[in-house]
Parts: C-alpha cells; sequence; structure tokens
C-alpha cells in the first residue's frame, strides 16, 4: 500500500436486500476504482485523508458517499426507477414504455405478491383499467370471467393467455408467486399480431427470472389464515314465515294439512338459521419458496408452492388444493448462441359444490326451506322439510350425499435457442409441450330421508358414480427473427415469424349405478362382465361409457415492423396471416393487420409545454382481430348415427327392441370463418413534476363483426332444426365502446413514502347486428320467476334484463278498477289490492309478454380501482379497493314460484291493509296476478365499493435479520374482502357469468343472475416474507 | 460471410417451412355427410331415421302431441295441468284463442318436416345403394308411406303447405305453400306407389312389428279419401283392406290400450315406443323412444302425473248407458289405477272427476326401468290407425254412395264388440237400425265414442262440416279455425315466400 493510503472496504446491496456484483466504485475525480465481487464486496485504497466515493451500476441510482475516517462503507443503492424507462412485456417482444404506441397496461411482481390469491385472474381484478374481472363465485379455485374491454362476442370471450411465449387458453396451473409481470394487450394493434386469438385481447405473464452476474437469492414466504361468511341473506325467522304463510292463507291450515304446523307462529320462536348451520369457518395455507440468480452465462430461476384452501361451504368439499413447480434457465453457449427451457408441473385438485341453480345448489336451499324445520331429526339423522317439499332440499344434507372433484396433472416444457449470427439479427426457435391429464369424480350416494316413504323429496334410490380421465395435448413451435438497426435518427426494429399449433382433447368417461357400498371411497367400477354390457347401445342397465376426441391446428406466418425517429415519432406496424383448421374451406385463412403512431410531445421544442410537465405523449392505433375460439368442426356437415350421441333411433319388433338409425343433422357450412374485431384506440399519457404525477387516458371502439351465431332456417329443410343442431353462421355485430383513466401520484418524504393509483373504466355495449336473426335470442332461465331473464337484440346491450315494469301496488279495489284500457276496459281484472301493477307497454288493454321490456344491464357503467401503499420507517401499508358501479343483479335467489318456500326478510314490508307498502305486494298463494313473474321487482343495484384487501407489514431491521442470515424477514396481516358497500340485499354483489368454465352461447348471456352462489369469503391472513 | 450466409438461409427456411397441411383436421368420432350410405345396413339405418320423428314429442324447445290438436279444441276435455296458467299456449286451443305464434304448432311443424327430410333422404339415396332389389322397393315403399303420413298430419292441421319431395339445396330453403289439393294428391300418389310394394301384415316377421304394411298404406289412403270425399273410391278401398282379411276387432276393447294390447289384431299402424331407451331430460329431443303421453296424461299429485287431456262430463255423456267402452277410456273417482292406489280428488289436488285412460300405464309396466328418467320414458304406443276406424270410414263412404245397409253393417260390427265386454250384452248398445242423417249421426257418434280421446275429434268435425256449431261456444270461427295458423316462426324464415290462413 502506498504511502499516505489507507484501505476502505464494504457491501453494496440493493434495497431489497441482495449484494450486487460488478457495481464500479471509483474515487470521485480520479481514474482510482474497482468493481464488487459475486458476494457484493469491494476494498479499495484511499487517500488517507479520505475524498467521495461514486458507485455505478445500471439500472441503480449512482451514489456518492464521503468517506470521511471510515473504513468500512456499506452501501445501499436504490433502483434508478424511472418508469417511462420501464421495459414492458408486449406482443414477441419488450418494448421502453415511453415507446409503446398501443394501450397496454402492466402489473408487477410488487403488486402481485401483496395479494393472498389462489389464481391470476384475482391478482388482476380491479388493478387494470379497461378489464373487467367478476368473480361470480367464492368456491376456492373456481374460475373468474375476465374481460377485456367488454363482451364482444356471445361466444369464447376469454382473452389469450401466453406465458414466457407459450400460448394457454387458461392459466390456473401458476401459482400468482411465479410471475415477474403482467402485460394486458387491450388494443387491436397491439393485440394483431396474435392474429385469430387476439380479439379478446391478451394476457402476456412472465414469470421471475435470473439474472445474470447476480448472487443467488432464496426467498421463503408463507401465509395461513381463516376464512368466514362475511354477509348472510336476510331471511324471515321461523315465526315470521309462519305469519306470513297465514296471511297468503288467508287464514289458519286445516288441522290435517301438514302446514298446520304454522297456525301458531309464536310457538315457532326464531327456528333454524339455515344459513348459521350451513357456513362454517375455514383454513388457507400458502407456502412458496423461489431461488434466483445468475453468472456471467447463465441464469436460473427455481420456483415451488402449495396451496391449499378449504371452503367455507362444506369445507374439504368445496376443497382446493395445488402443487406448483417451475425451473427456469438460460445458458449462453458463445457468444452468437443461448439456449434456455422453463419447465412447469402443476397438480391441482379442485372440489365442487352445486351454486348459481335453483335446483341443486345449498346456498338456494338455505334461503327457501321453511325456518320452522330443524337440520337434524331427534335421532341426530338429516331431518327433511314437510312445507317446502318438491326441488328444495336440506341444504347441509345435499351437500354431505354428494361428492364432485376434478383434479389435474399439467406438464409444461419449453425449450428455446437463440442465436445471434450476425450483428443486430436474433433468430430464436422456440418448441414447447403442455400436456395436461385430469380426472373428474362424482358420486351422488343413496339416500331417503323419510324412511316412511311419504315425502320423497329428499331421496335417491340409486347411488351412481362417475368417473371420467381427459388429456388435453398443446404443442406449439414458433420461429422468430428479428433484426434492429439504426441510421442515423433512424431507428428500425423488424421482426418475422412463423407459429404451429397443434392441440387435442381426449376423454374417456364411465359412469355405473347401484354400487355395492354407498360411500364415495369405495367407488369402484369393476368386475363389470360382458352381461352388463349386453345392449347394443351400450347404455343397458347401469353402466355408461362415454369417448370424446377433437384436435385443432393453427398454422400462421407474421411480422412487425417497429420505427421511430429519434424516440420522438413512433410507428408500429403488423401483419398476421392465421390458417386455422376450425374454419370452413372456402375461409381457411385470415389476415390481420394494425398501425400504431406515437409522438412525444414533450420532445417539440415548439410546444412549449410548462416545465412541471417532464412527459406527454399521444397515441393512435388501429388494427383488426380474430377469434378462433370457436368449435373444433362447426363447419362440417356430420352425420348423426349414434357414435356420438345416442339420437336417432326407433324401435321395431314384438320385443320392442331399439334400433339405431342415421341421418345427416347438421347443415355444413363451409365459409364459416373467425369472428372479426377491428378497433381504434386514441391515448395520451402525460407526467408532472419527475412523474410524481401520471396520468394515463384512453379512449377505444371495437366492433365486432361476423359474430358466430345460431342462424335459425325455415324447419321445411328439416335438418338444422333442433336446437342443437341449428347451424352456426357468421352474422352478427357487437360494438363496445369506452374510455380507460388512469392515475398514479407518488412522493416521498424522509422515513415516510407512499403511492396512490386509481383507475377508471367506463364502457358502453351494445349488439348492433343479429344478422338474420329474426327473434332476440334469450337465456338465463329461473325457475323462481318462471322464465327468461337476459337476452341479445339489436340495439340493445348484450345480456340486458328483459321482463315486466311495475307501476306500483294497487292500494285499494278502486285503484283496479281506475286502471283502464282506451276502452275503459280493466287491464288487470285479476287483480285485488295489494297485488303489483304492471305497465301495459304495447296499450292492448292486456298484461301480455309484449309488454316486456329493457328492465336493466347486468354490466357496469363503471369500473373502478385504487390501490395505496405507505411506507413509515419499518412499517408498510397497503389497500386495495374494487368498485363496480351501474350493474344491475337479478335476485332470483328465491323460489317464488312455490309460494311456499320461505322469503326474505324484506318480505316484512309487504302490502297489507294496514301498512299500505308501494313496492312491497302483498303475501299471497294462489297468486291469480303474477306478482312474481319476470320484472324490475327482481332488478336491484349491484353497484359496490368494496375493500378488497388490506395489509399491514413490518420489516425486521436488516442489522437485526441479518444475524439469521436472513437479507428480509417481513411479518405482515392481511385482511380479504373486510367490509363491501352495497345496497344489494343478496349475499354478494360479485355476479357476473353464469359458470366460469363453460363457454356455450346461453352460459355467456346468462349474465348477472344470483340464483345461489357460492359467496366470497371474508379472509384473515397472517404470513411473513424471507430473503436469504 | 459465406458461412453465415448459409447459416442464414437455413434459419429462413425454417421460418417459412409450412405446415398447411396439418390443417385438415376432421372429426374423429363422427361421421361426415357426404358418401355415408352405401349399403343396406346403412339403408336401414335410413329407415330408422325416417321412423324416428312419429316419437317425437318435444321439438324445437317444447311439447307437442297430435291430441293436442284433436282433443284440446274440443269440448271432450279440457288441457288440465296445474290450471289455466300451465303452459297458457296449450291452453289457448280449448278457447280458439291460440295465435300464429304459438309454439306448439311451431313444434309440430317442425317436427313433420323433419320426419319429411328424413324420408326424402331415404328416398332419395336408395336408388344409388346396392342392395337386394325386393328389399330395396320395400323400404323404398316404407318411405313413402311415412312421408305421406307426415303431410298428412299437416294438411289436416294446416291446410296447404310447402311441399318438399327432395332434400333441399340452400337456394330453396325458402319456400312458398303448394296448395291443399297438390299436397292430398301428393299424399295419394305417395301411398298408391308405397301400396304396390309393401308386405301385408302377415308376412312381417315379429322382428318387423311397427313396420309400414300395405295394409297401414291402404288405411291412410282411405282416410285421406274419406278427407277429400272420395266416397267411391274409399268405400272400395275400405272393402279391399277388411277383404285381405289382415285385421279383425280385438276381442274386447279394454284390451285395445293395454301394454299386453300392443300390435294387436285391430291394429293397422302404431307408432312404437319403449321403456329401454334410457332417455333422460338432456336429450328429450332426438334419443326419447318412450312416450310422453304417459306422464302427460297421468293424474297429478300423489300418482306423479301432469294431469292433462281431462275428460269432460260432455264427453262421457256421448256414451250411450252401459257402453263398456267408457270404462276403458276414462278413470273415474274411485277407480283403481292398477299398481298407482285409487284415484281420488284429494291424492290429486285437483278436482276434475275424470281421467284419460288411453295412455295409461301401470307403474311396474315401465316406471322400474333400469335406466333413464321414468318421466321420459312412457311405454305406451300411439294407436295411429285402428281397425274399427277403418270400418267407421268405410261405412262412412258406404253411406254417402247411398248403400246404407253395408254401414249398418260395419257399424254394427263396431258395435257389437263393444257390446260384449258389458255386464248385460243384451242390454245395450243395440244395432243401429236408422238410416238417412239419423244413420250419419250415429255412425258420427260411434266414431265420437270407439275413438274418443284419440285425437280424431276435432278433425272429424271439421271435415265433415259440423265443427262451426258445434264448437261455436269454445270459440271456433267458421272460415278461420278449420285450418290452425302457420307457424309464424316459419312464415318470417320463409321470408315472406309463405302466407298465413285466413282470419289469423
Amino acid at each position: 500500500m502506498a504511502l499516505g493510503q489507507r484501505l476502505v472496504s464494504g457491501t453494496v446491496s440493493t434495497e431489497d436486500g441482495g449484494e450486487v456484483p460488478g457495481v464500479n466504485v471509483i474515487l470521485e475525480g480520479t481514474n482510482t476504482g474497482t468493481t464488487t465481487d459475486l458476494d457484493g464486496e469491494y476494498a479499495l485504497s484511499v487517500p488517507e485523508e479520505g475524498g467521495i466515493l461514486v458507485y455505478t451500476f445500471i439500472g441503480l441510482q449512482t451514489q456518492k458517499v464521503i468517506i470521511g475516517s471510515r473504513s468500512i462503507i456499506d452501501v445501499i443503492l436504490a433502483e434508478d426507477f424511472t418508469e417511462l424507462q420501464e421495459i414492458v412485456v408486449i406482443g414477441y417482444g419488450t418494448q421502453k414504455r415511453s415507446a409503446i404506441t398501443g394501450a397496454v397496461s402492466v402489473t408487477t411482481a410488487d403488486e402481485i405478491d401483496k395479494l393472498p390469491a389462489a389464481r391470476l385472474e384475482q391478482v388482476l381484478q380491479g388493478r387494470v383499467s379497461g378489464v373487467q374481472i367478476t368473480q361470480s363465485s367464492g368456491s376456492p379455485g373456481n374460475a373468474l370471467s375476465v374481460r377485456i374491454r367488454g363482451v364482444g362476442t356471445p361466444n369464447n370471450s376469454d382473452p389469450l393467455y401466453v406465458v414466457d411465449g407459450v400460448w394457454f387458453d387458461a392459466v390456473d396451473f401458476l401459482s400468482p408467486s411465479d410471475i415477474e409481470s403482467i402485460s394486458v394487450l387491450k388494443d387491436a394493434a397491439s393485440a394483431a399480431i396474435y392474429g385469430t386469438n387476439g380479439a379478446n385481447g391478451v394476457v402476456l405473464i412472465t414469470t421471475k427470472t435470473g439474472t445474470k452476474n447476480k448472487k443467488g437469492q432464496i426467498s421463503y414466504n408463507f401465509y395461513t389464515g381463516t376464512q368466514s361468511l362475511p354477509k348472510k341473506s336476510s331471511v324471515l325467522n321461523a315465526q315470521q314465515y309462519a305469519e306470513l304463510m297465514l296471511e297468503a292463507n288467508e287464514g289458519l291450515f286445516a288441522d290435517d294439512n301438514q302446514f298446520s304446523v304454522l297456525n301458531d307462529p309464536s310457538a315457532l320462536g326464531v327456528g333454524t338459521d339455515w344459513q348459521d348451520a350451513l357456513f362454517d369457518n375455514a383454513p388457507i395455507t400458502s407456502h412458496q419458496i423461489s431461488a434466483q440468480g445468475g453468472s456471467e452465462s447463465a441464469t436460473y430461476s427455481v420456483m415451488g408452492s402449495y396451496f391449499n384452501q378449504e371452503g367455507i361451504l362444506g369445507r374439504d368439499k368445496s376443497g382446493y388444493e395445488r402443487y406448483t413447480f417451475r425451473l427456469k434457465t438460460n445458458q449462453d453457449l458463445n457468444k452468437a448462441l443461448s439456449i434456455g427451457q422453463n419447465i412447469n408441473f402443476t397438480r391441482l385438485k379442485r372440489n365442487g359444490i352445486a351454486e348459481n341453480n335453483e335446483f341443486a345448489s345449498p346456498v338456494a336451499f338455505a334461503q327457501n326451506i321453511d325456518p320452522s324445520t330443524t337440520v337434524f331429526k331427534d335421532d341426530g339423522t338429516y331431518s327433511y322439510s314437510q312445507l317446502v317439499v318438491g326441488d328444495i332440499k336440506n341444504p347441509l344434507n345435499r351437500i354431505d350425499k354428494f361428492n364432485n372433484s376434478f383434479a389435474s396433472n399439467q406438464i409444461i416444457g419449453n425449450v428455446f435457442a437463440e442465436l445471434k449470427p450476425i450483428e443486430n439479427l436474433t433468430f430464436k426457435t422456440s418448441g414447447s409441450l403442455d400436456l395436461t391429464f385430469a380426472e373428474t369424480f362424482d358420486f351422488a350416494q343413496s339416500y331417503n330421508l323419510d324412511p316412511t316413504g311419504f315425502y320423497t323429496h329428499e331421496q335417491n334410490l340409486m347411488n351412481g358414480v362417475s368417473k371420467s380421465r381427459q388429456k388435453w395435448t398443446n404443442i406449439m413451435w414458433e420461429n422468430i427473427i428479428t433484426y434492429n438497426k439504426a441510421i442515423g435518427n433512424h431507428n428500425f426494429s423488424i421482426l418475422a415469424g412463423s407459429t404451429y399449433r397443434d392441440r387435442s382433447y381426449e376423454q374417456l368417461g364411465l359412469s355405473l349405478g347401484d354400487l355395492p357400498f354407498n360411500s364415495p371411497d369405495s367407488a369402484y367400477i369393476y368386475g363389470l362382465t360382458l352381461d352388463m354390457a349386453s345392449d347394443s347401445l351400450g347404455n343397458q342397465d347401469l353402466l355408461g361409457a362415454y369417448e370424446g376426441l377433437t384436435e385443432s391446428a393453427l398454422f400462421s406466418y407474421f411480422a412487425k415492423l417497429d420505427y421511430n425517429w429519434s424516440e420522438k415519432y413512433f410507428l408500429t406496424t403488423t401483419v398476421r396471416r392465421d390458417g386455422s383448421s376450425r374454419f370452413g374451406t372456402n375461409n381457411r385463412y385470415g389476415i390481420f393487420p394494425s398501425l400504431s403512431l406515437g409522438w412525444i410531445l414533450t420532445k417539440e421544442d415548439f410546444l412549449e409545454l410548462p416545465s412541471f410537465m417532464n412527459f406527454a405523449k399521444l397515441r393512435f392505433s388501429w388494427g383488426q382481430n380474430g377469434n378462433e375460439k370457436i368449435d373444433d368442426y362447426g363447419f362440417i356437415g356430420t352425420i348423426n348415427n349414434g357414435a356420438g350421441e345416442p339420437g336417432i333411433r326407433y324401435v321395431f319388433g314384438s320385443g320392442q327392441s331399439i334400433y339405431q338409425g342415421s341421418a345427416a343433422t347438421t347443415p355444413a357450412n363451409p365459409d364459416r370463418k373467425w369472428e372479426v374485431s377491428t378497433q381504434t384506440n386514441i391515448g395520451l399519457d402525460l407526467s408532472f413534476f419527475q412523474d410524481k404525477l401520471q396520468f394515463t387516458a384512453d379512449y377505444f371502439l371495437k366492433r365486432t363483426t361476423d359474430i358466430l351465431i345460431r342462424k335459425e332456417e325455415p324447419a321445411i329443410i328439416g335438418t338444422g332444426v333442433n336446437f342443437i343442431d341449428v347451424p352456426f353462421v357468421n352474422a352478427g355485430e357487437i360494438v363496445n365502446k369506452g374510455f380507460e383513466l388512469l392515475l398514479i401520484y407518488k412522493k416521498s418524504m424522509n422515513d415516510l413514502s407512499f403511492d396512490l393509483a386509481l383507475n377508471a373504466t367506463f364502457i358502453e355495449n351494445e349488439v348492433t347486428d343479429l344478422g338474420l336473426i329474426s327473434t332476440p335470442v334469450a337465456s338465463g332461465f329461473n325457475q323462481g320467476v318462471g322464465g327468461n331473464i337476459t337476452r341479445m337484440e339489436e340495439g340493445l346491450p348484450f345480456g340486458y334484463f328483459y321482463g315486466y315494469k311495475v307501476l306500483g301496488v294497487f292500494q285499494n279495489k278502486f285503484e283496479v278498477e281506475e286502471y283502464v284500457d282506451a276502452t275503459g276496459a280493466e287491464i288487470q281484472p285479476n287483480a285485488v289490492p295489494g297485488d303489483f301493477m304492471f305497465s301495459d307497454l304495447d296499450a292492448d288493454g292486456k298484461i301480455t309478454s309484449d309488454d316486456r321490456t329493457m328492465i336493466g344491464n347486468p354490466y357496469p357503467n363503471a369500473i373502478l380501482g385504487f390501490t395505496g401503499n405507505i411506507f413509515y420507517k419499518v412499517f408498510d401499508l397497503s389497500v386495495f379497493v374494487q368498485s363496480f358501479i351501474g350493474n344491475d343483479i337479478f335476485n332470483a335467489t328465491t323460489r317464488w314460484d312455490l309460494g311456499v318456500q320461505n322469503r326474505p326478510a324484506y318480505r316484512l314490508d309487504r302490502w297489507t291493509e294496514e301498512n299500505p307498502s308501494f313496492t312491497e305486494p302483498r303475501a299471497v298463494i294462489n297468486d291469480r296476478n303474477g306478482n312474481f313473474r319476470v320484472s324490475d321487482y327482481f332488478v336491484e343495484d349491484g353497484s359496490f365499493v368494496r375493500l378488497k384487501n388490506i395489509q399491514f407489514g413490518v420489516t425486521i431491521p436488516k442489522s437485526l435479520s441479518k444475524k439469521a442470515f436472513m437479507q428480509k424477514l417481513r411479518w405482515y396481516v392481511n385482511i380479504q374482502n373486510l367490509v363491501t358497500f352495497t345496497n344489494y340485499r343478496g349475499m354478494d354483489p360479485e355476479i357476473g357469468k353464469s359458470n366460469g368454465f363453460s363457454n356455450d352461447q346461453s352460459a355467456n348471456l346468462d349474465v348477472g343472475i344470483d340464483r345461489g352462489y357460492y359467496p366470497q369469503a371474508r379472509v384473515f391472513t397472517t404470513g411473513f416474507n424471507i430473503t436469504f | 460471410m459465406r458461412i453465415k450466409l448459409l447459416l442464414l438461409s437455413i434459419l429462413a427456411s425454417i421460418l417459412f417451412w409450412s405446415c398447411e397441411d396439418e390443417l385438415e383436421k376432421l372429426p374423429l368420432l363422427q361421421t361426415m355427410d357426404g358418401n355415408y350410405y352405401i349399403s343396406e345396413t346403412q339403408a336401414f339405418e335410413a329407415i330408422v331415421a325416417s321412423y324416428d320423428p312419429l316419437q317425437y314429442n318435444f321439438s324445437a324447445g317444447v311439447y307437442h302431441f297430435r291430441w293436442f290438436l284433436g282433443n284440446f279444441t274440443t269440448h271432450d276435455v279440457i288441457p288440465g295441468g296445474s290450471g289455466p296458467n300451465d303452459q297458457p299456449q296449450l291452453q289457448a286451443f280449448n278457447s280458439f284463442s291460440y295465435v300464429p305464434s304459438n309454439i306448439h304448432l311451431n313444434s309440430d311443424w317442425t317436427a313433420q318436416y323433419q320426419g319429411i327430410y328424413r324420408t326424402n333422404a331415404l328416398i332419395n339415396m336408395l336408388p344409388e345403394i346396392n342392395m337386394n332389389d325386393s328389399t330395396k322397393s320395400q323400404m323404398m315403399a316404407e318411405g313413402k308411406f311415412l312421408r305421406a303420413f307426415y303431410y298428412f298430419n299437416l294438411v289436416t292441421a294446416y291446410g296447404g303447405v310447402p311441399l318438399v319431395d327432395h332434400v333441399l339445396a340452400p337456394t330453396e330453403f325458402q319456400m312458398g305453400r303448394a296448395s291443399e289439393d297438390e299436397i292430398w294428391d301428393f299424399i295419394e300418389l305417395n301411398l298408391e306407389e308405397a301400396i304396390a310394394d309393401l308386405r301385408l301384415r302377415s308376412e312381417l316377421s315379429y322382428d318387423d312389428y311397427g313396420r309400414a304394411t300395405k295394409g297401414a298404406a291402404r288405411a291412410l289412403l282411405l282416410k285421406t279419401l274419406v278427407y277429400r270425399e272420395k266416397w267411391s273410391d274409399a268405400a272400395s278401398l275400405g272393402e279391399i283392406i277388411i277383404n285381405t282379411n289382415q285385421y279383425s276387432l280385438d276381442a274386447d276393447y279394454e284390451d285395445i290400450f293395454t301394454i299386453a294390447g300392443e300390435n294387436g289384431p285391430g291394429s293397422i299402424f302404431e307408432i312404437q315406443r319403449s321403456s329401454q331407451g334410457g332417455g333422460y331430460w338432456g336429450n328429450v329431443n332426438g334419443a326419447n323412444d318412450g312416450n310422453l303421453a304417459v306422464v302427460y296424461q297421468l293424474p297429478r299429485g300423489a300418482y306423479g302425473g301432469w294431469g292433462f287431456n281431462i275428460p269432460q262430463q260432455n264427453f262421457v255423456n256421448e256414451f250411450e248407458s252401459g257402453d263398456p267402452r267408457l270404462n276403458a277410456s276414462v278413470f273415474q273417482i274411485g277407480d283403481e289405477l292398477c299398481d298407482r292406489g285409487t284415484l281420488s280428488k284429494s291424492s290429486t289436488g285437483f278436482d276434475h272427476d275424470y281421467y284419460s285412460k288411453k295412455y295409461f300405464a301401470c307403474r311396474s309396466e315401465h316406471e322400474l326401468i333400469s335406466i333413464g328418467d321414468p318421466v321420459m320414458n312412457g311405454e305406451v304406443n300411439d294407436r295411429v290407425i285402428r281397425y274399427a276406424d277403418v270400418l267407421l270410414l268405410t261405412a262412412e263412404a258406404h253411406y254417402h254412395q247411398g248403400d246404407e245397409s253395408e254401414a249398418k253393417i260395419l257399424v254394427n260390427q263396431v258395435r257389437a264388440r263393444a257390446r260384449r265386454s258389458a255386464s248385460d250384452p243384451d242390454a245395450v248398445l243395440a244395432d243401429i237400425t236408422s238410416s238417412g242423417a239419423t244413420l250419419l249421426s250415429a255412425i258420427y257418434h260411434e266414431r265420437d265414442v270407439e275413438l274418443g280421446l284419440e285425437g280424431e275429434k276435432f278433425f272429424d268435425l271439421v271435415r265433415t262440416g259440423r265443427a262451426a256449431t258445434i264448437l261455436a261456444d269454445l270459440g271456433f270461427e267458421e272460415g278461420t279455425h278449420e285450418h290452425f295458423p302457420i307457424p309464424q316462426r316459419q312464415i318470417d324464415l320463409s321470408g315472406g315466400n309463405m302466407t298465413q290462413n285466413d282470419g289469423y
């Protein structure tokens, strides 16, 4: 060591605790310097009198430190976080945020890790403008509906998911903790490079990746907690129920009538609270471990997780369990060639309980069964109602006697190689295989709650099991070539590629009735003999067998040009040509173009923008996508000969044998093709005060044409006339237009920093054309009101509620007689005081089905999301609020058609002579006025504001945690769904599509109807994050 | 550099490698339309498919039965169900307040044309199939019989309808209506051709029961001639059926409608039903081989039925005192419903005095089936054409030909059989001896009771010109209600090529 020199050493790390290798440490004003080693440590000779050390590293903020007299100087470098420099994942590549010309929303791991979520969709919910994510079902592991920029088709509206370059229809194999970032491509131009798979938007997911030259870090995250029912649906107690029934019966029940038990209401007391009996507290647990790191030439990322959630309904009967494992590595073989792989294995099992079904949902049963019946009989076995018989069952018995589960093993392998043969040119080839093996299991026990056999509604005389095995295979091969070039201020990037995708689905199932053991644990299908399956149709006796097998393929070329001049003017144009086996032979190939432009205003001197505005950009884009998510063989005319379905048969012979026939059922449509979505987007990005305040606004107009709808032909053609055989043709049109806003404010002062983000979406939807369909398409049948509720009709929003309009309640006989048509005839001659007055819209003097009209819209006018994070010293608090404004819910949780079922508590306000209600009709059993037909009486405002998540955390100071070899130790408590503000009177206002897993038109059109969903739980969890 | 160019060209060729051949994906488990029908096996499948729509009780989303049209429009029954609000579009038949948008009419129309399509497909493809010639001509004849049958159902309900005699090309989908006479002529032509090649009933093997016979085609032609009032042809055709000695009246009227009585000696054409098809709610459209009429007509409440087609006092009064056919046609309060218990009002929950008996089956006969939903799998054949019907139609023809004595002989045959099962046969149903208008009334009366509740009544009233007077109080208007309206949906779908019947 030279004279007058001394040694200074230390460690350079980042805010999250990781040591940083390769940091330049330079004595300011000299050439003296060094770099940190793999452990982030450095040592440097400095003059005795000290000086200033400058620490620099790409991506981290440069820091200057006065040496003073210290010999050990540990430095923490802050992230060099200017968001405009942030790299955003887009279709087939990445781009600086400032260069993006389309409409892309990004969510990163920071946000994702804060929510104890089972599924990716829950993570995205409320965080991204333009995306409506609805969790109708609180059943653990159930799917959510994801609608990017409105509903553009009655067919499959689900977006395409691209995980590390591989395409998926659903991503329930992903543990949210594996995710590094999510980009949602919302406008057509951004998604156009996905062609026929881009019409519903694209969600690009990047999993956590190791970083080169970074020492390995292992983190372990754990949480556990308990879930409970946030809100019961308020129904009558036993005494109130009896009083209402007596009133409806207009007197006491006869002694020999089973309802006579209601004759003395006060004796019944409050009776059974079925919801208390039904719901339970249930545990939730998650373990997640991950390690990332990298050397100079290789990176790795290893992740594993275990998630277990029981349900508040039936505990394990609706439980969800998932194991995931992921290994992601990348190796540079030499300067020009690198190779990488990404393997994922997921095992999940989801048990299910029927919901949103007036005939099977225990949640609905609990609200309809009479409160005077007990849950159990005196002998401890399940009781049954003798009053509300038929479709309504003891909900606890229902859960006990039925089992349903879906389990899958999914293996995804992806290998890629990247070659840079000459400067600026990259060639990448990537192959992936995605295999899913699934098992479904259904078992119904036999039982008979009334052994005397008098009441038969609570019996299942024969048990039965049904099991099936499914296999999905998804093979993809993609080749991409990119070339970048800068000539002066002209920057070019060109990309060309091809995709081949081949998918198949196989299913084999068996069902058997009358099993020897009445338990799901011994429901084995074994010992079958030929005798049992002797019938020529294969379904004689109690054995059923079925097989399913479909295939599809996609082959595409695509190209993209990015150009900018001096990073001030931007132009991107893409084109994709897709060929799909699902399209008719006359329309096998589709071409999908896009163009987008950007202009950074703040780089224009002549505009003289105020200096506090540090960034301003205008964006414009136009593009076309297709929707290939249609059934595999819809364009082919097929013969039904009983192989697929036993449809065509007749009986001959003295022994009345059944013979199988054959006939063409669905006519061919060789012209059938993709649905086309054309979208224009105009956007503006503004940043003020060095990004402290950021504002993004987008306007879009999305027009989906050539929508596949069933086109009914005249019945005289003889085929395609039964509902399932009516062919799909490209006909309809739906328009969605809307605004999206995003506002972010950040501030940091000494020990305190916070950031706030608000996003808002306003979408208008209209079905503009139903092609040749002569009548509106109806769906959403509900038995309680005895009709279809939702509709798709030209000129109105998709899935609007259709029914009668209630004008009021007739207060007296005079009002009934006064309600007359032009000729003076009574419009509702059957009505009595206390009945509803319905609007005679067509003025024909009668209340007929033509008097129905639009009575509600299940889609919100506005979707809002608010996120706030506050950090003070070692404490952090984050709040996430989600809100829907203006959506309607059709409350169909009550079986009004039965007349004897229990009723919501608001029926206490019913009309009586003493209580002249103007909104609640009288109590009535023999309802000649049809008070409970489909009307706006059942339509409630579904707007809500929900404190979706609140989390409070404490990070142990590093000086302490380091003693236990930990880089970071954070403990937190979290509450999900703590409070929901809504006027909706049902259990949970978050009501979307009826069935999260089905995508047929009637399911997609069945929106906003509450038939007794599995409500979302309130979840209390506590957990910790440890990084080593 | 040269090696890099080579590398680049290899990469480019990978990039533009094509998989277009892989885009030909065809269904693996389904058979495609095209060259499927090549052998007798497939010809037989097409035969089965042609009969299949006979069994349809549920098409285009709702129920339809011939007896909706033939019974509900008369004083014999009220629709029933749980009351006036149960399926209001069905209740409308009882007051002639049905409108063109009536879904049951659309359902009926759809099923008939599905049958016509299947027979057209069979008739079109048969000549191309390489098979035994006599089997081929017999199958061809069956196709023509069935095609005539479906058109008979249409023309009697709607009048002139689109005449579809081949599998339609897309350019022909929007067809207009043919005249009523053209349809009748087409029916006659098909039946005449069918008669030539169909087998006699006695030539059928047991395995072929239920397939169309020469007798069935002749009987349907007889009906056609009677509807067209071609009395002379009808009288001689009736005699041919009688003299061919293929049929006789079942000994006991009551036996006809039992399970054991299916395809009995007096059965000329029956729609065959099986409870073993495993039909359930999910496949009610096509796979249902059972008869929904059974549950439809079974009393409600404890008996598990839906309680439709409720016989009225009017109908009961039609029967002469002591006519044993009354008890064979209706259940009365206090009757034993086989193994379903004793009929009482309290058990049904309704105030009806009578229930229909002609689609009744004991529980043991079909509800203990091993698979499917018993509701969907009623084990009762539809008796479509019975020998008694032929005798009475022939009698009517003779009457109009002026041969009253022959007419009386035939009517009295029917009465004699009925009389036989009375407790005191000598005291009831004396032979008809009247003549002139009284005789004609007696023949009509005999049809009303012999064929009661079998869906003939309304059509008989219209055919014989009596509907306007008899049904006036129900709302029947002359000039309108002789025909049901063409389903509005079909008019809309025809692009305006079909016109509505008068009065609707």
